[in-house]
């Protein structure tokens, strides 16, 4: 067994002041069940609410996203009853406050649309964004989109600071999606 | 028309309908699987309420905890059914949350400026 490696794991999250983080497979029963953890992880803290919601908002979306658009999934592709996707969620504590990020393979070939969405919600303030979310929700979920780029919205809303993404080509077919937000 | 009563879970929100008393009820979470196909029956069904027309004042009470974003498309569609209704009756909504949350009264407020019509009450607590 090579207990260094593992020990080495807990380790890096620990110096990253990580508090929680999931890797691996995620479906919508395991958001649910992730979520309440958070929760009561949070009220542990004594978290003040307002901040609880905010994290919880953030996760559900981002999660939520992974789901919709990680590249890698099992089962056949196009069939929503095998949306199980592969992504990365972690909490954790910043200098600024608590920090969610959530990253997932996506296509090269989707790096493009999902910049595009990205570019409608980066550099907006907080009533900029307000306004485009109100617009997002009267144009309805955009084709084959099952409503993502009002997530990202919204998390960029529940953000105390200017939401980050980044994008990271891994090889010819995948980049490495991130978005990191303070709450 | 026969109560509509749905049990809330972690997930999805309970829901009474009491037709015959014109009082509405939709509290607890909100991010189902798939917002729409949750939602689609209960709004099918005040569509049809909504028909039948009537005089008597509706009272609409949300007291939700939490909604994702999908949930949030199908609310400002079910405002917009209420503030129709309301060209032709009183509708009385009462938008209920904690009132540490600021997100929940945030949405509260922005979902009241687009009402032309219904009244739109915003209720503080600090239970729970």
């Amino acid at each position: 067994m090579d207990t260094k490696n593992f020990y080495d794991l807990q380790k890096s999250l620990k110096e990253q002041n990580i508090m929680f983080c999931y890797s691996g497979y995620v479906t919508e029963r395991i958001l649910s069940a992730i979520g309440e953890t958070i929760k009561k992880k949070l009220a542990i803290e004594e978290t003040e609410l307002g901040k609880t919601k905010k994290v919880f908002s953030i996760f559900v979306e981002g999660v939520q996203n992974v789901i919709r658009y990680s590249a890698e999934s099992l089962g056949p592709e196009d069939q929503d009853e095998s949306e199980v996707r592969y992504g990365l969620v972690t909490i954790g504590q910043d200098p600024k406050g608590i920090s969610v990020q959530c990253g997932n393979l996506i296509y090269n070939k989707d790096v493009e649309k999902m910049k595009e969405r990205v570019n409608q919600v980066e550099g907006k303030d907080k009533d900029q964004l307000k306004k485009l979310y109100k617009q997002k929700m009267m144009e309805g979920p955009e084709e084959g989109s099952k409503g993502a780029s009002l997530g990202l919205v919204e998390m960029a809303r529940r953000s105390g600071y200017p939401i980050e993404f980044a994008f990271e080509e891994i090889n010819q077919e995948h980049t490495f999606f991130c978005i990191k937000a303070i709450v | 028309m026969e109560t509509l009563e749905i049990e809330s879970t972690e997930r999805t929100p309970g829901i009474k309908f009491d037709y015959d008393h014109h009082y509405f009820e939709i509290n607890g979470e909100a991010y189902p699987e798939n917002s729409d196909e949750f939602f689609r029956p209960i709004m099918e069904s005040l569509q049809e309420y909504s028909g039948l027309g009537s005089s008597e004042t509706i009272t609409f009470v949300f007291k939700l905890i939490y909604f994702n974003s999908s949930s949030a498309r199908v609310f400002m569609k079910l405002f917009e059914l209420l503030d129709e209704m309301a060209e032709e009756r009183s509708v009385e909504i009462e938008w209920h949350y904690h009132e540490e949350d600021d997100t929940m009264e945030e949405f509260g407020e922005e979902f009241a400026e687009d009402m032309e019509n219904a009244s739109f009450q915003l209720k503080s607590h600090n239970d729970g």
